[in-house]
């Protein structure tokens, strides 16, 4: 546990994704903006608040791309199940950093945070056995997306996730399901991504 | 994804109306870049991150350099902008398709400044790629870039932010161009930004000259460029009427943009009609010196004033609604604040004496909303049928005084 601990730098760039997304979910709040309407019925305000989850996605990724590879393919113990307690951890940190921020700052980004930082994590890690770490970038494009085309007459589409009410039931089964794929997707092998050579990406 | 991306954009856009852009190159151009700023400025920084950490991970500035390091950094950056430049143009080539119109040498600047700003955000990019591990990065400027872009559009606190981010705020209209001004701020304050990153990254100093250096510039190109665009507020300057007006006959002269300008001769009829509808009730008009096509004021909408009259031509077919605005150019109420009831009259009136009654009474239905302001609608209308059975003596009377009562501060009611 110690050298995977270290291997991943979850001792530098874990901590500074999470006090990042902590700082800007204070400042940020419930901060929306209507971005320029493309068809007036699909526009709706977007929350900055919806970008938060990006950067922890990246770290978690940078954090699971950095490994010693000799050691970790010939160990007798797989790191595996470790990197599964990274991800679902870090969800359940971004979760407790949230309710903190919730309890003396109240505000709806903090309500949803944990589940879209679950969903995006998990998109990300789904597409990550195929395109290796340019899966940093899904999560960016699915918030640009829901932007674009995730609202009707102002109100979230069902299959944007992110832009859903905290307490809205699909919404969050659909966080859960993204997740444990892309939990999934961790224990399948290299699909062509060559998210071990990330020298080639 | 910027496929994916640019298409969503485009189709969302296609429902805007192609004949109100009369075939003018840069209202089209100004719609096909709308879409695309916001996206391609992101993908610019973000993949200009990426390629500058492959640099770094390859340990290609740990080599002895052959080339100098700024032709290595623009030979990654060039298919950035290649991608970057193609994204940005293709919904422009399309639209000028679509409205059937070459480029004219006015939508330049506004293609310019564009291409321009997305090299600056490239350059902020790689820069930040060369410092910060590029998968995070990535993926953090072209969310950064594209949420600050896009709602910079939106922003009613900080307006100034509209005219410097590199998204030109406004779509154009028939005969509008940006004034260069309004482009510069712009290219000043991204290229600022990125000549300050730029100057940091490559000037052989100590650090902290390096940095001082580096600030002075970005702030050399930032704060001009916000004290332009401080005072503009939602209104970015803009230039009118560039476009070829043609004008014929004089006391009044017709003067109407070359697309229109076959439609002088039924303007003048038109004119003439009315001047004469008018004198057989007893009522000179008063003749203005120019009479002119209310497209040529953009978006701005220009007021007509006794001796020059804007009404729509180009786009308005039907000779009745000519004549009607024309009517109504000619003797309603010119003060600031015309009192309500008695311009109703004289409106319900006009449509009476030129024949134009079913303009008229739509026009006042239209804006009586409240029970009472149609109570007050009825009996205008009663009143105004009087008034039309009276002599032509009595009429133009009527008409004095009713404008007179029109324009006049005191609330007096006149029949």
């Amino acid at each position: 546990v110690d050298w995977w601990f270290k291997a991943r730098r979850l001792n530098t760039v874990l901590p500074a994704v999470l006090a990042v997304f902590t700082l800007l979910l204070l400042l940020l709040r419930d901060s929306a903006t209507a971005l320029p309407s493309l068809v007036p019925a699909f526009s709706g305000s977007v929350p900055m608040a919806l970008l938060l989850p990006v950067p922890v996605c990246a770290g978690v990724l940078v954090c699971l791309d950095s490994r010693l590879h000799e050691a970790e393919e010939t160990s007798v113990r797989s790191p595996l199940p470790l990197d599964l307690a990274l991800v679902t951890g870090t969800v359940a940190a971004v979760g407790l950093l949230a309710a903190v921020v919730e309890s003396f700052a109240p505000s709806r980004a903090a309500d949803e945070a944990a589940r879209n930082t679950a969903f995006l994590l998990g998109l990300a890690l789904v597409t990550r056995p195929w395109v290796g770490m340019r899966a940093t970038l899904p999560p960016v494009a699915w918030v640009m997306a829901v932007a674009v085309a995730g609202y009707h007459l102002g109100h979230p589409l069902a299959w944007t996730v992110i832009a859903r009410p905290p307490s809205d039931p699909p919404a969050a089964l659909g966080a859960g399901v993204a997740l444990l794929l892309g939990l999934g997707a961790q224990c399948l092998p290299d699909l062509g991504g060559r998210f071990r050579t990330k020298e080639n990406v | 994804v910027v496929v994916v991306l640019s298409v969503i954009y485009f189709r969302a856009l296609s429902g805007k109306n192609v004949h109100d852009m009369h075939g003018y190159a840069p209202a089209a151009v100004s719609v096909g870049l709308e879409s695309q700023y916001a996206l391609v400025y992101a993908v610019a920084a973000g993949l200009a991150a990426w390629e500058s950490g492959r640099l770094k991970a390859d340990g290609v500035w740990r080599l002895a350099p052959a080339r100098s390091r700024l032709r290595i950094a623009a030979g990654a950056l060039v298919p950035v902008w290649v991608l970057a430049w193609l994204t940005l143009l293709w919904p422009v080539v399309a639209w000028l398709v679509r409205v059937g119109s070459a480029p004219t040498a006015g939508c330049l600047p506004l293609l310019a400044m564009p291409l321009v700003v997305t090299v600056a955000y490239s350059v902020i990019g790689f820069t930040v790629g060369a410092v910060v591990n590029r998968y995070l990065a990535a993926p953090i400027l072209i969310g950064v870039v594209w949420y600050a872009v896009a709602a910079s559009w939106s922003f009613s606190t900080h307006m100034w932010t509209r005219d410097v981010l590199g998204q030109y705020p406004s779509e154009l209209a028939y005969g509008e161009l940006p004034e260069p001004v309004s482009l510069l701020t712009h290219v000043l304050f991204v290229g600022g930004l990125g000549a300050g990153v730029l100057v940091w990254a490559v000037a052989r100093l100590p650090w902290l000259p390096r940095v001082a250096l580096g600030v002075a510039v970005v702030l050399a190109g930032t704060l001009p460029a916000r004290a332009l665009a401080d005072g503009w507020g939602a209104d970015t300057p803009l230039s009118e009427g560039n476009v070829t007006v043609r004008c014929t006959g004089a006391a009044p002269s017709v003067c109407l943009p070359a697309i229109s300008a076959d439609r002088a001769p039924e303007v003048r009829r038109e004119y003439a009609e009315v001047v004469a509808d008018f004198r057989q009730t007893g009522v000179t008009v008063r003749a203005p010196r120019t009479i002119t096509d209310s497209i040529l004021s953009g978006s701005s909408g220009t007021p007509s004033s006794a001796t020059v009259w804007r009404l729509p031509v180009t786009g308005t077919a039907d000779g009745t609604r000519l004549r009607f605005s024309l009517a109504r150019l000619a003797v309603m109420p010119r003060c600031a604040a015309p009192r309500m009831t008695q311009t109703q009259r004289i409106a319900l009136w006009i449509g009476e004496v030129t024949g134009t009654q079913g303009l008229a009474r739509a026009r006042e239905r239209e804006e009586a909303f409240t029970p009472a302001q149609q109570a007050s609608l009825r009996t205008s209308s009663s009143r105004v049928t009087a008034v039309r059975k009276l002599s032509a003596h009595r009429q133009s009377r009527w008409y004095t005084d009713t404008l007179r009562a029109a324009c006049s501060a005191s609330p007096e009611m006149s029949g």
